[in-house]
Order: structure tokens, then C-alpha cells, then sequence
């Protein structure tokens, strides 16, 4: 996140590598969630639309 | 030992088997197998219709008596308020407010039913002065003005966000004279909003107290039908709300709000809340507007990233089947939030309701901070070992998961009777299943960061 001041950007970065880490673990579950499905769900899209041609 | 810390979180050492973050992914594990049982399980809706068996009977004494004693605990808590001593950890007012009425009402309107409708001491105010105004008046009492749709629930979502703003980021959220004066106003709100549209009206869509404890009440296995208490299923209330204009909005302040509590005393916040503080100190406020703003920026914020991210999964939902808007679709699906909103109440403030609760053992016997031994409990102290902290985190967690289980099986049941085609149902859901694994992810990884 950064916040835009009329002259500087600043990027409120300290101590990150306290929150980072933790960060990117506990959104990791919901990345692979997101990802998985959005291919299960083209995957049934072309389904459906290989059933409808048949 | 007395102590008073409105730090909500945890501090304190836990011994854990495993490391905390693992427990994200284990909970995202359970919610992905309980998905996948749904969808195998649970072919058709159970919860629907409104299900249940006559319990008992209660006594006529007992609502009156309920009434009574919410209007004396309310007088009690502002006059310890106005007259006790002006500190915090002394008088019996900001303890009885941010923990026995915020959240123990919360716990109890889950395990026992919408039990605040009967203690409400301004409904029980408005109630008998109704009684007496219909006794002595000889012509019919006026009807009361029609409630205008399009408010829905926005005044009672509006009114715990302004109560959540005063507990996190207003400078003199514990003074106990100011919260006396507070409550004293929005009982008069209350009051005057009853007089013009109706008690049963105004309290089942304004009052935010009232409206957000009776929308976790749908929760329980218990509800009143008048002088009946009916058993049901546990989730069998939440299908059956009642979706107005605020709803949404009154669940996601619920949430957002539980939230930032959460994150403000987490490390994250501890590394934007200076800068923010400071770029408003920049602009010229003083120092105690300049945190002020920063934490009502990071509160506000926060509801509505809650907001975004249901919006974002609903709308995901739109792509399967036809005819199905997201605006729709969110109204229809907008219960499976109440037991999330709970679950992060519950995972958040149960240290605080299970250590500051006991409290109430040395405040009730000297509510005022004078040296009075009323009950002969002023030297009793806060033991911290009633629950150790890892009995706490195994509590959140566990509150965690169940919630958002219970938002799925809610899910589930409700795409069922949304798609008339069950692969399509369950095809809908893959969104939500994102969206609770999402909530369990985030409120695991805000714990875990006050804990550490």
C-alpha cells in the first residue's frame, strides 16, 4: 500500500519481514483456492458447451 | 490482581504441536472436505423452511421481570458511569459495556435464543409506557408512522459502527462519564424512533444492538414464538431472515469491524497506522484527531475490503446458470454471513470475555470505585489461569472453522433451492468456498498475529 502525498511517495514498508512472510502463507490457501477454481470452473464451461453442440 | 486491558487479543505463550500457520492451511483442508461432503451428502435443502417442536412454556412473570432487570442494569451502569470514579479499571461502566453487553450478549444470543429482546431495557421502557398510555388515555392511541422500506437495516448498521468507532478509535473510549453519556443518548434515540414508528418495528430493523444480537439469535436452537420457546435445528433461523436494505451492510460492519480490531494491534498496522497518523498530522490536525483519523481510515477500510472481497465471490457465482444478477444473488446468500460474523466475535473476544469477565466479581461489589464491599467480592481478582493460552488459540481456531463451516452448509442449502439443476448448485459454491476459506485465512492469520 502507499500512500500519495503531493511531493513523496511513501511506502510503509518497515518491519515487513514481520508481516510479509505471514502474509503470503496464510494467503496462500486462498491463492491456490482461487486458481483451482477458475479451472474447475472453465473446465465445466467447456463441458457444458461440448454437451450442447451434442 | 486487578487489571484492566482493552487489548482484545491474546498475550500471553502457547505450547503448540504444530506451527500457527499450518493451522490456516489445515482449516482451508477442512472446509475443501466439508465442501466436497456437502456436495455429496446433502442432495437436497434442509433449512429452508422453518422447522421445530414446542419446547416449553414461559412463565408470563419472567418477560416483565427480564424487562426489570435490563432497565436496572442500564440505570446502574450510567450512574456508575456519572458518579463513580473516572477511571477505567474502577468503575463498573466500560467493563459492563465492551465486555458483559458487546460480546457476552453475542455468546448468549447464540446458545440460548434472541434473549437481549426481553432484557432491552429501552424496549421494556417503551413497552410500559405504552401499557400505561393505552390504560389512562381514553381515545385510541395514534398508529404509528409507516417505517420507510428503503431504511432497512442501514440505522442499525450505521449505529454499530459508530459504536465499534467509539471502542477503537475514539481517544476517550474508556472514560466512563462519556460512555454513560452515550448510552443515555442513544437510549433517547431509541426512545424517540419507537414513539414514531412502532416498538416491534423500530426494534427489528433500527435498534443495532437489538438487530444484530436477534440475527445471531437465527443461529441457536431456540426461539420464541409469543409465550412459547420453540426447539430447532441450530442454522434453521438464518435461511429465513428477512434480507432488507442494511443487511449486508449491518454483516459486513460485523465483520470489517471484529477485523480491524484484529489487525490494529497486529504488526501490519503497527507499520501503516504511524504513517497514516503522521500524513494526517501533515495536513495540519492535532495529535489526538491525527489517530483518531488513522484508525477510522484503517476501520472504514477494512469494512469495506470485507465488503469487496463477498462482492467479488457473489459475483463469481454469476457466471453459472442463468438469469442470476450479482445484486440478487448477494441478497439471497447475504445469511451465510451470520455465522462468520460470529465466529470472528467469538474467536476474537473470547480471552477477553473468559479474563475481563471475572470482573464483574469486584465491580459488582464496589461499581463505583468508592471502597465499597457491597457483596463482600471487592478483593477478588482476575484469574488468568482459568483458560491457558493455548486452550484460547485451540477456541478461536476452533470458532473459525465451525463458522465458516456452518456459512457453507448455509450455502449449500440455499443453492439448492436457488438452482433447479444440483450440479449447478454445487458448481455455484466453488465462489463461496473461496470467499469462507478467504474469512477463515484471514481472521487465522490476525489471531496469529496478536499472538505471536
Amino acid at each position: 500500500m502507499a500512500l500519495v502525498r503531493a511531493d513523496i511517495v511513501i511506502v510503509p514498508l518497515a518491519h515487513a519481514g514481520h508481516w510479509l512472510p505471514d502474509l503470503l502463507i496464510y494467503g496462500g490457501p486462498v491463492v491456490i483456492g482461487i486458481i483451482a477454481v477458475r479451472y474447475a470452473d472453465r473446465r465445466e464451461r467447456k463441458k457444458d458447451q461440448q454437451q450442447k453442440k451434442d | 490482581m486487578k487489571l484492566f486491558v482493552l487489548a482484545h487479543g491474546l498475550v500471553g505463550r502457547t505450547d503448540l504441536p504444530i506451527p500457527k500457520w499450518l493451522f490456516g492451511w489445515a482449516a482451508a483442508v477442512v472446509l475443501v472436505f466439508s465442501f466436497a461432503a456437502l456436495a455429496v451428502l446433502w442432495p437436497k435443502p434442509q433449512l429452508q423452511e422453518e422447522r421445530g417442536r414446542r419446547f416449553f412454556r414461559m412463565p408470563r412473570f419472567v418477560d416483565p421481570l427480564l424487562g426489570l432487570i435490563g432497565v436496572a442494569s442500564f440505570a446502574a451502569v450510567v450512574y456508575a458511569g456519572l458518579a463513580g470514579a473516572q477511571d477505567a479499571q474502577d468503575n463498573l461502566a466500560p467493563t459492563i459495556i465492551y465486555v458483559h453487553f458487546w460480546v457476552g450478549m453475542a455468546v448468549l444470543s447464540v446458545l440460548i435464543g434472541n434473549v437481549f429482546k426481553a432484557l432491552n431495557p429501552w424496549r421494556a421502557i417503551a413497552r410500559f409506557v405504552a401499557w400505561i398510555a393505552g390504560r389512562f388515555s381514553k381515545e385510541e392511541m395514534p398508529a404509528p408512522l409507516e417505517y420507510p422500506a428503503k431504511l432497512g437495516r442501514w440505522p442499525a448498521a450505521i449505529s454499530i459502527l459508530i459504536f465499534v468507532w467509539v471502542e477503537l478509535a475514539y481517544v476517550n473510549r474508556d472514560d466512563p462519564s462519556q460512555l454513560a453519556i452515550m448510552a443515555l443518548a442513544y437510549a433517547a434515540v431509541q426512545l424517540i424512533g419507537m414513539s414514531f414508528f412502532g416498538i416491534d418495528t423500530w426494534e427489528e430493523r433500527a435498534d443495532g444492538f437489538q438487530v444484530l444480537w436477534s440475527t445471531y439469535a437465527r443461529l441457536s436452537p431456540f426461539r420464541r414464538s409469543s409465550a412459547q420457546v420453540i426447539a430447532r435445528p441450530p442454522l434453521n433461523g438464518a435461511p429465513l431472515m428477512a434480507i432488507v436494505p442494511g443487511t449486508i451492510a449491518l454483516l459486513v460492519v460485523a465483520i470489517g469491524t471484529t477485523s480491524f480490531d484484529g489487525f490494529s494491534n497486529g504488526p501490519l498496522w503497527g507499520s501503516l497506522g504511524p504513517d497514516l497518523s503522521k500524513f494526517f498530522g501533515d495536513l495540519g490536525f492535532g495529535l489526538t484527531a491525527r489517530g483518531e483519523l488513522a484508525n477510522t481510515v484503517g476501520l472504514v477500510g477494512m469494512v469495506g475490503l470485507v465488503g469487496l472481497f463477498y462482492w467479488l465471490g457473489i459475483r463469481g457465482m454469476t457466471g453459472v446458470g442463468r438469469g442470476h444478477t450479482t445484486p440478487e444473488l448477494a441478497r439471497r446468500f447475504a445469511h451465510t454471513l451470520v455465522p462468520i460474523a460470529f465466529a470472528y466475535a467469538l474467536a476474537h473476544y473470547f480471552s477477553l470475555l473468559a479474563y475481563q469477565g471475572q470482573a464483574l466479581g469486584y465491580l459488582i461489589s464496589d461499581p463505583l470505585g468508592h471502597g465499597w464491599n457491597l457483596f463482600g467480592s471487592r478483593d477478588a481478582g482476575i484469574n488468568y489461569n482459568v483458560v491457558t493460552a493455548t486452550g484460547i488459540w485451540y477456541v478461536q481456531v476452533g470458532a473459525l472453522v465451525c463458522g465458516h463451516v456452518a456459512g457453507l452448509v448455509l450455502a449449500h442449502d440455499r443453492a439448492l433451492a436457488v438452482y433447479t439443476n444440483p450440479r449447478e448448485a454445487v458448481r455455484s459454491q466453488y465462489w463461496m468456498l473461496i470467499v469462507m476459506i478467504g474469512f477463515t485465512s484471514l481472521g487465522l492469520w490476525l489471531l496469529s498475529a496478536l499472538t505471536s
